[in-house]
């Protein structure tokens, strides 16, 4: 049996971890906190999911204030494509909330493993191939819908030394990513950058840089449309969520100032394993349930 | 990457205002969970706290009041219990601001598109919280 003492600075230890190699990394705190809480502590998944969303919704901000000034971040962009990680989000939070009343929570534990499997395999493969991080990309075929929003701009790139010009395409597709992002997003109470980065990189043809920044820029928006529904549904215990959060910040802060002084590949495969364990536990314990 | 931070015209920094408001909201929030949480751990409250974590997830001890008066009397009581959901309070409510204050540059810059984008953003957030956070609190 653990004391509220013990779980609030074991927690906080863990948190401060999980926000600092994830930020290392480039995988959000999240992933990591919610099959912790579930798994090590015995937390019901709606708190759990309760608990990591509130520490997504404070990395993503604390992180975008910094992005924001570089003037990296595509603001429009952004926000355009808010409209449909937002409203994933609110679909994705009740659909949650309706499974676990349900006593259907299995069905969350098993897609929760299957993402972690995922993302576990998507950094080995990332590990092995390494990304190119200078890449830009030109659009031949600009998007009208694009061009009527003024989904565009340019940046300075520091690492090519010059000035980036880009514009966004494929934005219906694009938009469908983003609805799917929000949906695991608020489904998990995780912040799904990955997913995001995919719709932008992949999808629409923006830088990477562009599209890393904007995405987290994005994630609070998202987090705080599925936040909200879980704070007033009584799924945000203060009790629990505090030492995540304060935890997760802490060390995501941590890890934006190391990360361009050192590249953790050891660091790197520890996490690919943890990924791979806690994925293979989420689902077993969703197995169990069924 | 932004017109408006280019333009000799516009005097408004959209990031700076973004930014800060981003930064700010987390800062505020952490700085009041962190305290709170040594006043329940330090203080009077400490007494009446469940002893496990099973035990406060049976009760959902500290769950959120959703009722205004409460809270506010909370606040001003300066109870470290209504301190913390203040602290999440805030940090839920900064996106939203961020929402907020972006329709009120958009809207100085008269671009009328992104003023409706955003504020369709700023409508789900807040049906998520007004009227869909209600129904899944029944």
């Amino acid at each position: 049996m653990t004391s509220l003492l013990e779980y609030t600075l074991l927690m906080f230890l863990i948190s401060i971890l999980a926000g600092f190699v994830g930020s290392l990394i480039g995988i959000g705190g999240g992933i990591i906190v919610v099959p912790v809480l579930t798994l090590l502590f015995n937390v019901p998944l709606g708190f759990a999911i309760g608990a990591s969303i509130v520490s997504v919704i404070a990395t993503s901000s604390g992180a975008a204030s910094a992005y924001v000034k570089d003037r990296i971040t595509n603001l429009r962009i952004g926000m355009f494509l808010e409209i449909a990680t937002s409203t994933g989000a609110v679909v994705g939070a009740v659909t949650t909330i309706f499974l676990i009343k349900s006593s259907l929570s299995w069905i969350v534990y098993i897609v929760f493993g299957i993402v972690l499997l995922s993302s576990s395999y998507d950094l080995y493969r990332k590990s092995k191939k390494g990304i190119d991080f200078t890449q830009s990309a030109v659009n031949a075929r600009p998007n009208r819908l694009g061009e009527s929003l003024n989904l565009k701009g340019e940046y300075y790139d520091s690492a090519l030394q010059q000035h980036i010009k880009y514009e966004a395409t494929r934005v219906p597709g694009g938009l469908a990513v983003m609805f799917c992002a929000g949906l695991v997003s608020g489904l998990l109470g995780i912040g799904s950058g990955a997913l995001k980065v995919i719709g932008m990189d992949t999808l629409m043809r923006l830088p990477f840089k562009v599209s890393t920044t904007t995405s987290n820029f994005m994630i609070g928006v998202t987090a705080a449309a599925s936040t909200g529904i879980f704070y007033i549904g009584g799924f945000v215990n203060p009790l629990i969520a505090a030492p995540v959060m304060v935890g997760v910040v802490m060390g995501s802060f941590a890890g934006t100032k190391t990360l361009v002084r050192s590249k953790p590949s050891s660091l790197r495969l520890v996490f690919i394993v943890v990924l791979l364990i806690l994925g293979i536990e989420m689902l077993q314990r969703g197995a169990v349930l069924v | 990457m932004n017109k408006e931070g280019n333009s000799a015209e516009s005097k408004i920094d959209f990031n700076a205002i973004i930014g800060n408001i981003l930064r700010y909201g987390v800062t505020l929030s952490s700085v009041l969970v962190v305290a709170s949480m040594a006043f329940i751990f330090a203080g009077h409250a400490s007494r009446d706290l469940p002893n496990s974590v099973s035990q406060l997830i049976q009760t959902n001890y500290g769950r959120p009041t959703v009722d205004f008066d409460k809270f506010v009397s909370g606040i001003l009581s300066l109870n470290p219990m209504y301190i913390l959901q203040l602290g999440f309070l805030i940090l839920l409510a900064t996106p939203i601001m961020r929402v907020g204050a972006s329709i009120v540059l958009f809207a100085f810059e008269k671009d009328k598109a992104y003023v409706l984008v955003t504020t369709f953003v700023l409508i789900v957030l807040l049906f998520s919280i007004f009227v869909v956070g209600p129904i899944e609190a029944r």
